[in-house]
Formats: structure tokens, sequence, C-alpha cells
């Protein structure tokens, strides 16, 4: 068999994923060198947990026909794969979890916002049980209801999808993506190719915006202004600083330009070493703030949302969750504000008249 | 005694020619006038000693001879070439690959050790790390300090830095290394070390232009010029 092709969207599936706890999964599951056969009957090579799969080896592994395209997940972790295989073809009938593929045109009407590619884990008793092991409870309208999942977002969204289909309230928005992060370097860049094509969604997990109501909205149009007038400002008294440092700096060092020029600098070199110079210290700043701020940004988010609510739990790269357009624009802005700001401290730097500092010695 | 137009020397044979240059520096209300109407002219490979107390215009002059600062009035030509009319580049040019600078308080760039003081002229010059490295070893050797290339110049003592600063003055070959006051901040002994130094760079054919107090240094210079309030009052030569 040859490679397989990643199937086209036509089929407008929805596919949902579910199964018992994870312990208890990992017991039915089919063993090793199961799993090595079919990958390379599949034309895929050997399948480990951590090795990504083409989706249509899944789709070709399952029975249910309700699962006919797995589109914008191309790889998923090897125990979501057995998950799905499990729930679809060889979970025992009457399972009280279930993995739910759901045609768009079958879903309750409430939850038709959930979209191609939206991967929705929830169960229709009142206790949910995901694949994973950190338990959380939650009472939503006086009901009590049980998520266990990999991620705590997942599963906060579990509980939302969970309420959404057991109360039938249509108030609740499931619309969430829910990415699951491959841990191999060629999974990372399948991932990254991934992440471009859904540029518009947040890099990882969770995105309500087609369901977000009109008040909503508007709340979320006025944080981002008033976010963007903050940032503004910082970026404002921020480049003043900057000028004022790199003119501290500029000018501190007039004795050493005096030197530098007796020796025979020419002002453009002086002014391309302090040009140099500050931008140095403005890529160093750069990447010391991004490094911080990933960081902090992480550890807010724990401490606000626990852990892995945010950000799975798959090592420095989870960390990192960054893509090339966030990390572009703010780099480019700051280099354009560190060059900018240092322009006139560098031009005043050069045209220091080496007579007049050597002059007053000492 | 006043003495104007002291030489009138034909411009190909000397390396640096002063004619009438005054210098006013204007200091608000004041104009201070730091020479007046100096003529003077240094020769290829010769060592030439400016004498007077302080505030008669040696550091001016000197200056004034480098290309460090240009004159109000007259000019001052380095090879022919006016200084006033140079660009920047060219000026920084001339001063990096033909003018040797020696100053009496060192003028090391305290967080670069000695080696690289030196090479500072070879690194604007564009030269490579590894000449440039070279380059300042042997002429750290030269002054006797190649073992304490790598120390810093609060590491050193006030003779060594100023060698520190000789070394990186010839560290390009210049045509004239100008030295001001370079053993006014020194012990006699260190002073005479400095004067052997400097005058050793004058059998290596480089002209040498020092302003000072110090008698033996002008005693062993090929020519004296005495000035005084900004002027030429006496140019003497070695007998």
């Amino acid at each position: 068999m040859g490679k397989p092709e990643t199937p086209q969207d036509e089929s407008g599936a929805t596919i949902v994923l579910n199964s018992r706890s994870y312990a208890t999964l990992f017991e039915q599951i089919m063993d090793e060198n199961e799993l090595k056969e079919i990958g390379e009957m599949q034309g895929v090579g050997t399948i480990t947990p951590y090795t990504y799969l083409p989706i249509t080896y899944l789709t070709s592994n399952l029975s249910n026909p309700d699962i006919r395209t797995l589109r914008p997940l191309e790889m998923v972790l090897t125990d979501s794969v057995r998950s799905l295989a499990m729930a679809a073809g060889r979970a025992p009938a009457g399972r009280d979890e279930i993995a739910l593929s759901v045609h768009p045109d079958r879903l309750p009407p409430h939850l038709r916002g959930i979209k191609l590619g939206d991967v929705v884990r929830f169960h229709t008793s009142d206790t949910f049980i995901g694949c994973g092991s950190l338990p959380a409870t939650r009472s939503i309208d006086g009901r009590e209801f049980t998520v266990t999942g990999f991620f705590e977002g997942v599963s906060e969204w579990g509980f939302e999808a969970l309420a959404a289909l057991a109360m039938r309230d249509p108030e609740i928005p499931v619309n969430r993506i829910a990415v699951q992060f491959p841990r191999t370097q060629d999974a990372r860049a399948a991932y990254h190719k991934l992440a471009d094509r859904y540029r518009k969604m947040p890099v990882y997990i969770f995105s309500s915006a087609l369901v977000m109501d009109e008040k909503s909205a508007t709340k979320k149009r006025q944080w981002s202004s008033f976010l963007l007038l903050v940032s503004a400002g910082a970026t404002a008294i921020g480049s003043v600083t900057l000028v004022n440092s790199f003119l501290h700096l500029s000018l501190a060092r007039r004795r050493e330009i005096g030197i530098m020029r007796s020796v025979g600098a020419s002002r453009r070199q002086i002014l391309g070493l302090f040009l140099f110079e500050h931008l140095a210290l403005v890529i160093l700043s750069f990447l010391i703030g991004l490094i911080t701020g990933v960081l902090l940004g992480g550890g807010i988010n724990t401490l606000i949302f626990g852990r892995y609510s945010l950000v799975p739990s798959y090592g420095l790269y989870a960390m990192f969750p960054i893509s090339w357009d966030v990390l572009a624009y703010p780099a480019l802005v700051a280099l354009t504000i560190g060059f900018a700001a240092s322009m006139v401290p560098s031009i005043k730097a050069s045209r220091i008249a080496p007579v007049e500092v050597l002059r007053h010695e000492e | 005694m006043r003495n104007r137009n002291l030489e009138h020397p034909q411009h190909s044979e000397h390396l640096i020619v002063a004619n009438h240059i005054s210098k006013t520096y204007d200091m608000g209300r004041q104009k201070i006038e730091a020479l007046r109407d100096v003529s003077l002219a240094i020769r290829r490979g010769e060592s030439l000693a400016i004498l007077g107390p302080s505030g008669c215009g040696k550091t001016t002059l000197l200056n004034l001879l480098g290309g460090l600062d240009i004159p109000s009035q007259g000019e001052v030509l380095f090879e022919s070439r006016n200084l006033a009319s140079l660009r920047d580049p060219e000026l920084s040019d001339l001063r990096r690959k033909r003018i040797g600078f020696v100053f009496q308080f060192y003028n090391l760039i305290p967080n670069r050790t000695a080696l690289e003081n030196v090479a500072l002229p070879l690194f604007f010059a564009g030269k490579n790390d590894k000449d440039s490295r070279n380059a300042a070893l042997q002429a750290l050797e030269r002054v006797g300090l190649s073992e304490r290339c790598d120390h810093f110049p609060a590491e050193l003592s006030g003779g060594e830095q100023q060698r520190v600063a000789i070394a990186r003055a010839f560290v390009i070959k210049p045509s004239v290394i100008l030295a001001d006051e370079p053993t006014g901040n020194l012990d006699s002994a260190t002073g005479k070390l400095i004067i052997d130094t400097l005058l050793e760079q004058k059998n290596r054919g480089i002209a040498i232009v020092v302003a000072t107090h110090d008698a033996r240094l002008a005693g062993q210079a090929d020519r004296t010029v005495n000035m005084v309030d900004g002027r030429i009052v006496r140019i003497e030569s070695a007998r």
C-alpha cells in the first residue's frame, strides 16, 4: 500500500474523541506488535506512542461510518489513535464512554457551531471521563460534573460540552479547538504546518469566537482596544527611555570616543560602533523579554487555570509554542524602535570633537 | 623676543609645515588666544622638543599639527596637504596611518587590555584580528611589556601605561609621533625610560615632536622650540 494521502474535507465529518480513563483504556488497546504491523501495512512505519500518524491510517481503521475524516489533526498522538480505534471499533457495546463522531448535519442544533476540525470530548452521563489522570469536578447549574483529562483546558471545555449535552443548554459554547501537541521533531515541523493552516486560531486549544455573543464580542473589542492603547503607551514611554539611556551611555564614554578619534576612528566608524552596540543591547533585551514573558505568562496562566491549563505538558517545546508571526512583529517593532532610538545618541557620539574631550584631562 | 616667520621651508622637504597659524578659543564673552602667528616645519625623522611654561600653547600646537583641531588662521600642511581642507574620512585616515599621539595622562581605554589598546588603531584601519594582535604584540615587545599584554590599564604602573601608549602610537608605523608632556606625570627614573623609548622610534625614521618641561628630553632632541604666550620665541638646533 502506498503512502496514504490526506483526505479532503468534503465529507464534513467532525471527529469527537472520548474513551475510558487512560489507565482503563491502556489495558484494552492492542499490543505494540499489533500496532507495528498495522503501521507497516499502512505504509506509515512503526507506530510508537510518540509517532504521529497520517489520518488515513486512522480512518481506514475505524469501523464507525460516521468517522470518515480527521482532517484538521493530521497527526494525533498514538494514545488518541488508540483511543479512537478503541472507541470506534473495539470498545464493547453499551459503553458509557463513547467516541462520538458526528456529522455536522447530525449534531444537535445547539452544537452546530462545531466546525470541521474541532475535536470534542464529552459524555452524556453525569461523569465524564477523559483520557488522563487529572480529575477535576465542577458544578454547573447545581449539577456536579467530573472531568479527567490530559489537559485541564480540554477538561474545562469538556465540562461545557458535557453540560451542553447533558442539559441541552444552548448558551454554552462548545466550539473549541483542541490540538494535541506532537513530541517528535518531525511532528513538530508538521505541527507548525498545521498551525500555519489554522493561523487564525489560537495555537493551543480553545476559541469560541464563532459562538461568541454580541455582548461578549463587544467586551472583547473593548479589551483589545484598551490593551492596544496600553501597549502603545508603553512603547512610547519605552522609546523615550531608550533614547535617554543610549544618550547617557554615549556621553558617559566621551573620553573613550576622544581616544578612538585620536587614533584614527572616523565619525562614520564611531557611528557604526555605537549603532552596533545599541542594537546588540536591543536584541539582547528583546530575547530576555521574550523568555521572561513566556515564562511569566506560563506562570500566571498556571496560577489562574492550574497545571497544564493552556500549555500542554509536552516539555520545553510546549513552553514556547510561539509561531514566527508572534515572534516576527514584536522583533521588527523592537528593532525599528531600537534603531531609531539609537540614531540621535550615536550621531552625537560621532560628532564629539576629540580635542574637546582630550583637552580637559584629569 | 617676538619672532615671526621663523621658518619658510620648502614644503616637499618637510613632513609638517605650520604657516602663520593662530588659534583662538571662544569662551563665551572671553576670547583666549592660545597660539599667535606661529610658523614651524617638522622634518622627516627629526626629533623636536617644544618647551615653554604651562599655558603657552604647546598642547594647542601639537593638536593643530596632528589634525585634532584646526587653526583659526593660517594653515597646517601635512605632506603638502592642508589639513583644514580635508574631510573627516581623509583626516581620520591620516591620523590612523601617519600620526601617532602620546598624551600626558596616557589616555588608554580602561576596559581594554594593553594588547587591545595597542591594537585599537589597527582595528580602525580594518586589519584582521590575527594581524592586529601580532603587530600589537610586537609593539609591546619593543617597549618591554609583552608579558603584561593581558593586563588592564588599572593593573599597570604609570610608566607602563605610558609605554603602552607609545606602543599604540608607533604600531601603525607612523611618520610622526606627537607627544604631549609624556613624562609629566612620571617620576624621574620612569621618565628617563619613556624618553629613551620615544627617542628609539626616531631611529626607525619616525619624527618625534614632544611638548615638554623635561630638560633632559629637550637636551636629547635635534631641535628645541621655545614658546611664550602662544608664540615661538626661539628655535635652537643641537650642537
